[in-house]
Parts: structure tokens; C-alpha cells; sequence
């Protein structure tokens, strides 16, 4: 994830306006099952992220070829497949539009957990020491715990200071969704749907990175 | 690198320094037999620079840091003993055993040399007023008088110590690879084969070999047989390094006593030890030829013809031929490779080459141009007449980044190409269609009917890079239902921008293009409007438009232009230096390099931080222009020259002070 993170850094620094949005989207069932969905959008940038590609390397950050991104994709796909309660698992590489897809469904929310484990180990980061879900089932409260990590802003800060202003139009969203009512949330910046069974979530990646913005958030159903 | 560095700093250093001392030039020393010659202009050199600067490029180089000895240190141009009058000359000499490297400097009244930078060297006697001297190897003789310095070197040519005669003369030990390997003496009767029986069961085998192999241990019956207080400390396993990875049973190469690779690098030895004395003997009695040449190279036309005001640097080749077989690997010409002879054929075609760094004011150029022989200049001649058609100057575009042209005659081309084809490979001993070019020549001649094929592409070009064209270009996003969140993928535009150009060429018969069209127009790949094409083979793809208007064939991405053409409304450019250009040279490329910055920034182009400054100064700069005339007088030349910000005095100063500025960094 770091060295994506650096690509995406890079990429930022390349374009005018919103360079990417990343959309994570979590259907859930009150018994702790669902299917998640995760979204790399970069097609607004597609002309630049094209040349881009077209380098081995850039300002000292390697750029990944078409082969490893989609060799790269494929291993987190057969460790996902190994993964115990992840099943289901599939993903689509658009080299077009360049917008990349992954998703699965999990059994409970430590496969949910594992999930983003795999991808740390993958991607050598550690995701899951700040990041993180929990379901009690009995008390039909979903939550999300999020410990900023300096890491984001270390490779931040590689970035010249003209440059990042280029971040401004990069977007987090998170869409959770129940099979039940939404009783409440805690989150000040996120909004239930008009149906009261799903949560939604846009930050801006600079928030995220320089720590302004939080990702916990604490979902309780109606019982 | 450092030294690398040093080492060509001193060089320069040492061929444009100080005071003046008119004496003769030391042309008169290049022998006439020199493959090629470099001229270093001294005085144009000092005129369009400054000592200052050159000085303080060459002290931050450390150019004067291996030079000097400890009594007399140099630490300035002015300090070295060398003359800025007179040009100094560096040339090469071929022959078939070797070859050799001379640098003549001129030296300055009152020099004192040989102590300065010869006091290493070992003394010769002195010879008709030159003072001698000798490395220690042999190798490099150095000779000097009141007005100037040879210094020769060189080496000799290993393959031409492979031929057997040449190496029993010099004692020289060739590998002989017909040598039977010795074995030890090993008795293969008495070898016993294992006897397999015709009717084994290879299953059964494979299951013997694999039970003998694997022995499954009654673990229960280990368990009793160890004593209960046996206590044995075992060391921790040990943690896999990749050091440990390493199988160390195999042994090192370097310290395998092979006696056949110690035998062969002791016969390298010798045998380099003995061309080395060879070479050495060859330079002792062949430098005084090289210091007193029977015949110098004044003799040769273009060497000594250049703008001796503004010529910095001046390059003389005898011939291609000298020039190529400096590149190829030293055993390829004895090895006669097929590929060596038709290179060799077709360098033959052409004679001396010369190359020169201009400074023109503010730009720099590097002009060069090769001679023809005879039969070459028969055959190159009608490909370069050709007249670019006048009407092209109707449709230059006003603003553009860059343009090309590009003008031949594709007939007397194709004429020829025949002829060209069958000088090439007529001859060659490895390719069996050496052996038939010369009947697919006549083949071609009879078939192609250059005329009409001309008339479809008369070839003369004429491309511009148009200034950037605002577009929309489609992305994904969302679009969320607020009942429920779900989104689905939407297309929207944005601003972008892409490079436009306009490429024009002459065609008197345009049929064959409008039937390709004609026939993409039923694929439905192209449509047509008020004359003009619209290609495009996929939704995605950048769509090209093309208009054929009187006897030309216009072709571009912007449908705009195309129109404008069509209907007389193009705004053509009034500049009589692009009209100049276009119409009187063979190719013409030229790129406004000022324009850059905004087409990459525009263009999103990514550009590597250490190229950032680079980019950026590129605002300042002019053009890049690179033209070449076709045939005349026997000759092709061309140019390259680039316009440097005008901050300096002169480009040269320019650089010097880049060249500054980048040291410091």
C-alpha cells in the first residue's frame, strides 16, 4: 500500500484537478456477513497516468508496469482466496479508463479484518494497526476504529510544497450498508441515507494524510 | 568518473592555453596518412570566451589537480606553458599492426616543459632541436622544441599478432585449441554397469529406491531408547542468512587450481608483454617520421578550410571507412563477417568527412559534411532534385511548436533504389540472396513504374506540431442514490488538451487514397463531410481528418484547420525565414523551444526532478534547427544549431557559465 501510496502521491503532484477517487463500499447483513468493494478511480487523470507508465521510474518512485501491476493483483487475489471466512473473491483491471476493482465476501468482520491484514502483508504496510472493524452482534453496534498513522504524511512530505495543493480534489469515500435500520452514528461528517440503512462517508485525502479527518465511526442498528 | 573528468579537463586545458608566440602552425606536423584530425581553434576559442571563465571551469573540473609537480604547482591556464595563438591538433594513424595517437600543442616563448610536466618521463637524446623523453613502458614518446610539443602514442593491433608467421617473428604463443584435453587414466571395462533386466518393472524400481531412501522411524521406539537424563545442549538452529544460502562445497573459480586457466593467463601475460615491447620498438623508430612528416595533411582540402574566426572545434576524417572501423571490435575485419563487408561497401560511397562547432552569436552549431565519390554522387544526385511545392507556403500556420519538411524525388529514388539495393548486397559471400539482388534488382526496375508511383507521392513533406488544442475528454464517476447510496458509473468531460499537427505532401494522383477511403467509408470506419475525411477505427481512438485540395493531400487532428483550407480561410504565417527554410533545404526540423514548458505542462508530461531547471530555463531559449542540403558540389551537409538565451555575451559564455553553475551544484 506504501508504495502505491507514493505512486498516488506522484500522480497527485502531476494533475490540476481531482486525480483520484478511492470508493470502499461494505454491505453488510445484521449477522456480520456481507461483501466489500474497493475502487481505484484514476480516469480523470488517465492522460497523465498513461505517461506516467510509460517511466520505470519517477523522482526516485518506482512506477509499476502493466505486467506487475496485474501479477501484483493476481497474488492478492490467491492469498485472499486462502484467506479463512474470504470467499468470492474478484477484481478488474481497466487499463483504459485506469480504474482497478477488487472485491469479496466475508464471513464475519475478522475475516472483514483479515482482509485488510492480507492486504498489508501484501503491499508491506500495516494497515490493520490503524485500522480496523468490530461487530457485536448484540448489541447490533458496528464500529470502526482509526489511529492516524504518520506514515501517510512521512511519504507526504516528499511531496515539493507547490505540489501539494494538487491533492485538493482527491476523495475518500465509504459507503457502508445494513440489512437492518441505522439507529445512529457517531461520525460528524458522514450521513445516513434516506432509507436509514446505509452511511456515507467522502473525505479528502489530504485530510486523511495530514490527520485532520478520522475514520472512526460507530454504527448502531435498530434491534 | 572523476578521473575521466580530470583527464578530458586537462586535455582541453591544455590545448587552449596562453600567451602569443607566432610561429608556424603546426599543421605542418600532421602527417598526411592521419585517419582523422581534430582542430582545436585556440583563438576563436579565447575570443568568444573569456580566460576567466575557462579558468575557473577547468579548476572546478580539477583539471589542474594531476597536472604540475609538487615544486611547480599549476593551478591556472596562465601557469601552463602552451601558446592561445595557435591552433593544437590531435590526430590518428592506422596502420594494419597498429596504430597511433598524436597531440601537437603549441607552446609559449620561455617554456619550461620538461620540468613542468615531462620530468617524470625518462630523457632521450635530443634530436635536430626537439628534447625527448619516454614513459616508462615504452609506449609514449613526447618530443618538443621552442614552438611546440608531439606527444605519440598509441598501441598495437592484437589480431595482427594471430596470423602464425607474425607470431613466431615476435615470439608471440598462440592458443592451439586442437590440443586433446589430457583425462586421467581410467579403465571403462572395468566399469560396472548396472545390469537392468529387460523385463524390470520401472514401478517397482522407483518404489525400491524411494523405501531404501526413506526409512520411517518407530519414533515410540527412540523415545524408550533415550535415556531420561541425558541432557545435550543443542546450539540454537541457526537463523538462514542468505550468506548461509550459499552452498560452500562448490569452490570459488578465481583460486580453483585449474592448471589449463593458470596456463592461459600465464601465456596472456607473456604474450601481452611482448606486443607491448613490439609496440614500443615500432614507436621508437617510427617517431621520428611522425615528428618530421615527408608529407603533412595540408594536403588534404577540407582540413585546413573552416571560419577560422568562429570555428571552435574542427573535426577532418579521411573517409567514412576510417571512421567505421574505429567503431567495429578489433577481430571483425579478419573475421570477414558478411555484415562487415556490405557496411564496408556502402562506407566506400563516401569520402572525407568534416565536422564543426560553430559559434554564431548566440547560437552554437555543429555543421558537418561528407564528400561522395564519383559513382555515389551518380547515384545520390537526382534523389535530392526536387522542387517543394510553392503552394505550401499558403498553409504555414502562424502559431506552431515546431515543423519539419522533408523534400526528394521519389521517382529518380525508386530509379535507384535498385541499383543502391544490388551495390549492397550484390556481393556478399554469406547471404544467399547476395546472389539474387542483382536479378530482384532488374525485377524491380521492370515492375515498378517510378513515374506513377511518384505522382502518387511526389516526396516532398511539409509537417507542423500546432500549438495545444483544447478538447473534452471523457472520465468515470459516481453518481449516488441518496436513498440508498448505490452509485453507478456516470461519463463526464473535461478540459484537456492534445498536440494538433497538419502534415502536407504533393500527390498528382490522388486515386488511391480516396479508394481506401472510399472503402473504409463502407467498414464505417470513415465518413465524409463537405470533403473532408473523418477517420477513426474505434470509439476511442484519436480521430484524423483528411482533405485533398488542388494536388496536395492535407492530413491533420483538427477538423478546424482542414475547414479553413478548404474554404481559403487559413491564416497563413507571413515569416519568410520558415518560407526560407522549407524551400531551400533537403529536411528541415525545427522546435521552438521556448514553447516547451507550457506544451509539458499543459500535456501533463511528467519530468524528472534534475531535468526541472532544465525545463524550465528552455523559456529562454530560441530554436533547435537541424537542416541538411541534399548533393551539391559532391557534397551532402548539414547543421544543427541551437539558440541559447541571449544573457550571456555569446552561447558560448552561456554554457560555460551552465557548465559553472551545474559543477557547483
Amino acid at each position: 500500500m506504501r508504495k502505491y501510496m507514493g505512486v498516488l502521491l506522484v500522480i497527485g503532484c502531476l494533475t490540476l484537478s481531482s486525480c483520484f477517487d478511492l470508493v470502499e463500499q461494505i454491505d453488510m447483513d445484521h449477522k456480520g456477513a456481507g461483501t466489500i468493494k474497493a475502487t481505484l478511480n484514476l480516469s480523470k487523470s488517465r492522460t497523465k497516468v498513461a505517461s506516467l507508465m510509460k517511466m520505470k521510474q519517477f523522482n526516485g518512485i518506482d512506477i509499476p508496469s502493466e505486467t506487475t501491476i496485474k501479477q501484483e493483483m493476481a497474488q492478492v487475489v490467491r492469498t485472499l482466496k486462502s484467506t479463512s471466512g474470504i470467499s468470492d473473491v474478484q477484481y478488474n483491471l481497466d487499463f483504459q479508463n485506469y480504474i482497478a476493482t477488487l472485491s469479496c465476501r466475508f464471513e464475519n468482520v475478522q475475516a472483514l479484518n483479515d482482509f485488510s491484514k492480507t492486504l498489508s502483508g501484501q503491499f508491506k504496510t500495516q494497515i490493520t494497526s490503524y485500522n480496523s472493524y468490530q461487530y457485536d452482534r448484540a448489541s447490533q453496534t458496528f464500529s470502526r476504529s482509526y489511529t492516524y498513522t504518520p506514515n501517510l504524511a512521512k511519504e507526504f512530505s516528499k511531496v515539493p510544497n507547490d505540489d501539494r495543493n494538487l491533492f485538493a480534489d482527491a476523495y475518500y469515500t465509504n459507503i457502508i450498508r445494513f440489512d437492518k435500520n441505522i439507529q445512529s452514528q457517531s461520525h460528524k461528517n458522514a450521513k445516513i441515507s434516506a432509507n436509514k440503512q446505509a452511511v456515507f462517508l467522502k473525505v479528502k485525502a489530504t485530510d486523511l494524510i495530514n490527520g485532520s479527518t478520522s475514520l472512526t465511526n460507530t454504527i448502531t442498528l435498530v434491534k | 568518473m572523476k578521473l575521466q573528468k580530470s583527464y578530458i579537463a586537462t586535455l582541453v586545458g591544455l590545448s587552449i592555453a596562453a600567451t602569443s608566440y607566432g610561429q608556424q602552425d603546426l599543421i605542418q606536423q600532421v602527417p598526411e596518412n592521419a585517419s582523422f584530425v581534430v582542430v582545436i581553434n585556440n583563438q576563436a576559442i579565447v575570443k568568444h570566451s573569456s580566460f576567466e571563465k575557462i579558468n575557473e571551469v577547468l579548476e572546478k573540473l580539477g583539471a589542474f589537480d594531476d597536472i604540475g609537480n609538487q615544486d611547480v604547482p599549476i593551478e591556472r591556464i596562465h601557469d601552463l606553458d602552451l601558446s592561445y595563438d595557435r591552433s593544437a591538433y590531435i590526430y590518428k594513424s592506422d596502420t594494419d599492426s597498429s596504430y597511433y595517437t598524436g597531440i601537437l600543442l603549441p607552446l609559449k616563448a620561455g617554456h619550461q616543459i620538461g620540468t613542468n610536466l615531462f620530468s617524470k618521463l625518462s630523457p632521450l637524446p635530443a634530436s635536430q632541436g626537439y628534447e625527448r623523453r619516454v614513459s616508462t613502458d615504452g609506449k609514449t614518446q613526447v618530443a618538443w622544441n621552442d614552438h611546440g610539443v608531439l606527444i605519440l602514442t598509441g598501441d598495437a593491433r592484437r589480431y595482427y599478432f594471430d596470423t602464425d608467421s607474425v607470431a613466431q617473428r615476435y615470439g608471440i604463443e598462440l592458443p592451439t585449441y586442437d590440443e586433446a584435453v589430457t583425462l586421467p587414466d581410467y579403465q571403462y571395462d572395468d566399469y560396472q554397469y548396472d545390469v537392468v533386466p529387460d523385463t524390470a518393472d520401472i514401478d517397482d524400481m522407483a518404489d525400491d529406491a524411494a523405501d531404501a531412501a526413506y526409512t520411517i522411524i518407530d519414533t515410540t521406539y527412540l523415545a524408550d531408547a533415550i535415556s531420561d537424563n541425558l541432557h545435550v545442549d543443542f546450539p540454537p538452529p541457526a537463523l538462514e542468512t542468505e550468506e548461509s544460502l550459499v552452498y560452500s562445497d562448490y569452490p570459488v573459480y578465481d583460486t580453483y587450481p585449474d592448471s589449463t586457466y593458470l596456463k592461459e593467463m600465464a601465456r596472456n601475460a607473456k604474450n601481452d608483454s611482448l606486443r607491448n615491447a613490439a609496440f614500443a620498438s615500432w614507436l621508437a623508430e617510427d617517431f621520428d617520421h611522425y615528428l618530421h612528416p615527408a608529407q603533412n595533411a595540408t594536403s588534404h582540402k577540407f582540413l585546413n578550410t573552416f571560419d577560422k574566426k568562429n570555428t571552435l572545434v574542427h573535426f577532418w576524417s579521411r573517409n567514412l571507412m576510417s571512421l567505421y572501423s574505429q567503431s567495429i571490435p578489433y577481430y571483425m575485419p579478419t573475421m570477414q563477417y558478411a555484415f562487415v563487408n556490405q557496411m564496408e561497401k556502402l562506407a566506400y560511397g563516401y569520402q572525407d568527412i568534416v565536422l564543426d562547432l560553430v559559434q554564431d552569436k548566440h547560437t552554437l552549431k555543429l555543421q558537418g559534411s561528407f564528400g561522395l565519390d564519383k559513382e555515389m554522387e551518380r547515384m545520390i544526385k537526382p534523389i535530392y532534385k526536387n522542387k517543394m511545392n510553392r503552394k505550401f507556403a499558403r498553409y504555414i500556420p502562424e502559431k506552431h511548436i515546431g515543423y519539419m519538411s522533408l523534400n526528394f524525388n521519389s521517382e529518380a529514388y525508386l530509379k535507384n533504389f535498385p541499383l543502391m539495393m544490388e551495390q549492397l548486397y550484390g556481393s556478399t559471400m554469406y547471404f544467399a540472396f547476395g546472389e539474387v539482388a542483382g536479378i530482384v534488382a532488374t525485377a524491380l526496375e521492370i515492375a515498378l513504374d517510378e513515374k506513377a508511383i511518384a505522382n502518387v507521392m511526389g516526396g516532398d513533406h511539409l509537417l507542423f506540431i500546432n500549438e495545444m488544442k483544447k478538447v473534452e475528454k471523457e472520465y468515470i464517476d459516481y453518481q449516488y442514490d441518496e436513498n440508498t447510496f448505490d452509485y453507478k458509473e456516470i461519463k463526464k468531460t473535461k478540459d484537456d488538451y492534445i498536440p494538433t499537427f497538419l502534415w502536407m505532401f504533393t500527390s498528382e494522383d490522388q486515386r488511391i487514397y480516396k479508394k481506401i477511403l472510399k472503402l473504409g467509408e463502407s467498414k464505417e470506419k470513415v465518413t465524409q463531410t463537405e470533403g473532408i475525411y473523418r477517420i477513426a477505427d474505434k470509439p476511442n481512438d484519436e480521430i484524423i481528418y483528411a482533405l485533398f485540395k488542388d494536388n496536395m493531400v492535407f492530413v491533420s487532428n483538427d477538423e478546424e484547420q482542414l475547414s479553413a483550407i478548404r474554404t481559403n480561410r487559413f491564416p497563413a504565417s507571413r515569416d519568410k525565414h520558415i518560407k526560407k527554410q522549407i524551400f531551400s533545404n533537403t529536411m528541415t526540423a525545427v522546435t521552438h523551444l521556448s514553447e516547451i514548458p507550457e506544451t509539458i505542462n499543459r500535456l501533463g508530461i511528467p519530468v524528472i526532478k534534475r531535468w526541472d531547471h532544465l525545463v524550465n530555463n528552455l523559456s529562454a531559449y530560441g530554436d533547435v534547427t537541424i537542416t541538411a542540403q541534399g548533393s551539391k558540389k559532391g557534397r551532402i551537409t548539414g547543421e544543427m544549431a541551437v539558440d541559447f538565451p541571449q544573457q550571456e555575451t555569446n552561447a558560448l559564455q552561456y554554457l560555460l557559465q551552465e557548465l559553472l553553475k551545474t559543477i557547483d551544484k
